[in-house]
């Protein structure tokens, strides 16, 4: 078992085959070796580090991508945009969470929470006008005018296509 | 001395128009002021957005996921505005990641057509992807249904030949002289697909058939040390041939009003030593009148997978032309006569509109004794009877004679399955379930499992052996890694 310390000091014990689906843990207990020293994850909070676990709990044993995956292989993970089912409810979570879910993935390094995160994001902006995106996303136009003048003309691309 | 009232007033509307215009000035300056603090309070806004807690790279990883899924779905979307320059209007942040990521610029797919083409705006916009997508390779689409104006496209793209990766242009008019242009002396170190599909002459007479002017290299005389892909279709054959000693998938695509001379043919395949794929569409070989003459075969020694499209009036002429010992894959599309000769290696058979009869289907089960993975369509409804074993469970007085045909048959690939097959499908499982040539799997097409669900007969094939419910045929050839939009275009 590995101990695991939050950003708010929330302790959590979790398999070693579980936890070193993210490749930061892996590195580290490698790097301590056998010790019962906790793990501090500074930059996770508990809530999340509760939402990742379950995910490397249900991928548990599954093959991790190798580290010196060539690219034709990174092509095809870019390519296989489907998000199967469990990951799909799995990821169906409020913004905020959704964001650290990516975030706490990215710092973990857990390339296919990673991937089902980043691809959930992008389903959400797919077909959609700035405008659309803007609403989902809560972000307001910043543009200054110069910026705006330059859209303005770009707008016209699209009655060509 | 007298003040002139004229000269007071004059004076008086110059300052007062001064002062005007010194306003407007400083309203405008003020307008200018207002919408830039305007815009850096909507920054600082926006900075609380959950999303924009995500760096950079992050939000990069987020847009190159949605250029695959948008490059997927780009026919069904009802925003005409490119992914790419939709997203770079959503705030500044996203257009500053968006603008300095060059893999987001570097896909090319413009349908340029006459209604509403403004050449001013495509060149912008293709000016804008070549300048943003920096030093990136390019994976360029045109499809051009103009006349003319095709130079100024050409001259843009032409400067970064250097950077093409990926090449496909079709256009709807006879343009051969424009794209060889192009093509000629361009320098395409990295270019690995090239695809020029070239629409037919309008003006002149187009019958009777003529043979292929040149097949001779008149295009990328420099050499093109990376082309792996070529396809040549309609008026590109014959008119623009690039060097192809490494190219492995070869696409001729020929059209009615052509024919390819068998030296011709032979030169062809003689100058594509790598070749792996091989694809032949509409393609007319004309053989010697001459039956006693000798036909010099050509050795293809790596190829694995050989299409061919109808109509091909000479199939049985043409396939001997080949010498093709690793040949693994075999498909034809919309051929009514099939014979060749034997030829043992292939394990795959695909056919997809091929109406054979009785007499075609038996030259195929001859003609491929090793086959162990076969895709078929609603077209050729008597192969269920064919392949039936020489049992007792079959025929009242077995032949012992006749052996088990395709006795290597695993695997049985079915789309658009029709309701009355249903029958003569289950029957041949049933009677091929066990022993030496039984069948281990089937693949079922939407429609063709719809049929079987509707005659109760999807659950008891589970039963027999393994099901894939949702067959979905591979793009030809397997493994090209990448779509290729303009296969088999009409």
């Amino acid at each position: 078992m590995v101990l695991l310390v939050t950003s708010d000091n929330e302790q959590f014990n979790a398999d070693k085959d579980v936890v070193e689906r993210s490749v930061l843990i892996k590195n580290m207990l490698e790097d301590v070796g056998e010790s019962d020293q906790p793990i501090p994850l500074p930059n996770v909070s508990s809530s999340v580090l509760k939402k990742v676990l379950e995910y490397c709990e249900h991928h548990r044993g599954e093959p991790l991508p190798s580290a010196d995956a060539d690219q034709s292989q990174d092509e095809t993970r870019k390519r296989t945009t489907d998000i199967s089912e469990w990951d799909q409810k799995f990821i169906t979570v409020d913004q905020e969470m959704l964001f650290e879910i990516i975030l706490a993935a990215n710092y973990l390094d857990i390339k296919s929470l990673l991937d089902v995160g980043c691809k959930t994001v992008a389903n959400m902006i797919k077909g959609k006008t700035p405008e659309e995106i803007r609403k989902l996303f809560n972000i307001v136009n910043d543009f200054t005018p110069e910026e705006e003048a330059q859209i303005k003309k770009e707008n016209e691309w699209a009655e060509d296509r | 001395m007298a003040v002139n009232p004229k000269e007071v007033l004059q004076k008086s509307i110059s300052t007062l128009e001064n002062r005007r215009d010194e306003i407007l000035r400083e309203l405008d300056n003020l307008s200018l002021q207002l919408h830039n603090q305007k815009a850096q309070y909507s920054q600082l806004l926006n900075e609380d957005a959950p999303i924009h807690k995500l760096p950079n790279e992050l939000l990069t990883e987020i847009f190159l996921d949605c250029k695959q899924i948008s490059a997927r779905s780009r026919n069904k979307s009802r925003v005409q505005i490119p992914f790419q320059v939709a997203a770079s209007h959503v705030s500044r942040r996203w257009r500053e990641a968006i603008l300095a990521t060059p893999l987001l610029w570097n896909t090319m797919d413009f349908h340029i057509r006459p209604m509403n083409h403004v050449q001013r705006r495509v060149l912008s916009q293709l000016g804008a992807h070549i300048k943003r997508s920096d030093t990136c390779f390019l994976d360029i689409s045109l499809n051009f249904h103009i006349v003319d104006q095709l130079s100024s496209y050409f001259k843009l793209l032409g400067a970064h030949s250097r950077r093409w990766r990926r090449l496909s242009i079709v256009t709807k008019h006879e343009q051969v002289e424009e794209i060889s242009e192009l093509l000629r002396h361009a320098e395409a170190p990295i270019l690995q697909h090239l695809s020029l599909n070239i629409g037919k002459p309008e003006q002149g007479s187009l019958s009777p058939r003529k043979p292929y002017s040149a097949i001779a290299q008149n295009i990328l005389m420099l050499g093109a040390p990376s082309l792996s892909f070529l396809r040549l279709a309609g008026f590109a054959l014959g008119n623009s041939h690039p060097p192809t000693c490494f190219v492995t998938t070869l696409h001729l695509d020929g059209w009615t009003r052509h024919y390819m001379v068998h030296d011709q043919f032979r030169t062809i395949l003689e100058n594509t030593p790598l070749l792996v794929n091989l694809s032949l569409n509409q393609l007319t070989v004309h053989h010697p009148r001459d039956p006693l003459e000798v036909l010099q075969t050509v050795n293809l020694a790596n190829l694995r997978s050989l299409r061919i499209h109808g109509p091909c009036p000479s199939l049985f002429r043409l396939i001997p032309m080949m010498r093709m010992p690793q040949l693994h894959t075999f498909s034809l599309h919309r051929i009514d006569i099939f014979d060749s000769p034997i030829l043992p290696s292939v394990q795959t058979v695909c056919l997809e509109s091929c109406a054979f009869d009785e007499p075609e289907i038996e030259n195929l089960i001859r003609a491929f004794p090793s086959v162990s993975y076969l895709s078929i369509d609603e077209a050729m409804p008597d192969i269920f009877f064919m392949l039936l074993p020489n049992s007792p469970e079959t025929e009242p007085e077995p032949d012992p004679a006749r052996p088990c045909p395709w006795p290597h048959l695993l695997t049985l690939a079915i789309q658009d399955l029709q309701p009355v097959d249903v029958t003569p499908l289950c029957h041949l499982v049933y009677t091929r379930r066990n022993g030496p040539a039984a069948l281990k799997k089937i693949h079922l097409d939407r429609r063709s499992r719809t049929v079987l669900q509707t005659k109760d007969r999807l659950d008891w094939l589970q039963d027999q052996l393994e099901v894939d419910r949702n067959y979905v045929p591979d793009p030809w050839p397997a493994g090209l890694g990448y779509e290729d939009v303009h296969d088999l275009l009409e």
